[in-house]
């Protein structure tokens, strides 16, 4: 199953929505995964384990040496760029 | 059930300098409300000094917000709009006239709290009849009134 963290500075604002908003997209495109909200700071550690990061553009600087993929979100509130940016990711990965 | 927003929770048209201020101002209507302690309203500001404007969620909101451990005591937030826009530096959404400050532990308040958000973020329509509002108990009951798909 798709593992993705989402991250943002405090882990409790932006990653929330991000996540919850990742969430309806995917259940959408009728993939499965788990996600998991982290900081900055525990992000690094759970970004190892995990498939795919999520984060707003505006951070994706702090997960540069991070070698996963990372998927940047100009709007971590927009949901619509959020299901764009999974389905393109799916399809490039075989998912869907 | 107890309501998500009151009254108390909501200012409109407050006038401030710069960014900092209307963080400041934001994170003070979560202490005077009784829900952070004033060491977090300084890290709100912090926050923002050590990670950048990424807290201007869309266009014209930002979230001031902290990490739990630095000082909330129950959560809960605060909307603020603006008489004058303020810049944070955030290119993609500048300039800020609306914001919502966050309180937040790991519980369900906080977790429906979230999904309001996001529910009003979705709509154009709901952010710009919050920022036009001139009347608190109007923006409460907007808060309050969002349905959340669970």
């Amino acid at each position: 199953m798709l593992h993705i963290v989402t991250i943002c500075g405090c882990g409790m604002g932006s990653s929330v929505i991000l996540k919850m908003n990742a969430e309806k997209s995917l259940k959408e495109l009728g993939i499965q995964a788990k996600l998991e909200v982290s900081d900055i700071t525990t992000g690094k550690g759970a970004a190892r384990t995990a498939d795919l990061i999520l984060i707003g553009s505006e951070l994706a600087y702090l997960v540069q040496d991070i070698d996963k993929p990372v998927i940047q979100l100009i709007s971590f509130v927009n949901k619509q760029e959020i299901k764009d940016k999974l389905k393109e990711y799916c399809e490039a990965n075989g998912i869907i | 059930m107890q309501k998500l927003v009151s009254i108390n929770d909501v200012e409109i048209n407050v006038s401030v300098t710069d960014w900092r201020d209307a963080v400041i101002k934001s994170g003070t209507i979560l202490m005077n409300n009784g829900y952070v302690t004033g060491e977090y309203v300084n890290a709100m500001v912090q926050t923002v000094e050590n990670l950048g404007p990424y807290i201007v969620a869309a266009p014209g909101v930002a979230m001031p917000h902290a990490r739990s451990t630095n000082g909330v005591l129950k959560s809960g937030i605060s909307i603020m709009t603006l008489s004058n826009s303020v810049e944070f530096g955030n290119k993609n959404h500048d300039p800020v006239y609306l914001l919502i400050g966050l309180a937040g532990i790991n519980d369900d308040i906080h977790l429906k709290i979230m999904q309001t958000i996001a529910t009003i973020f979705e709509d154009d329509t709901m952010l710009k009849r919050i920022t036009s509002c001139q009347n608190k108990a109007a923006i409460a009951e907007i808060f309050n009134n969002v349905e959340v798909d669970e």
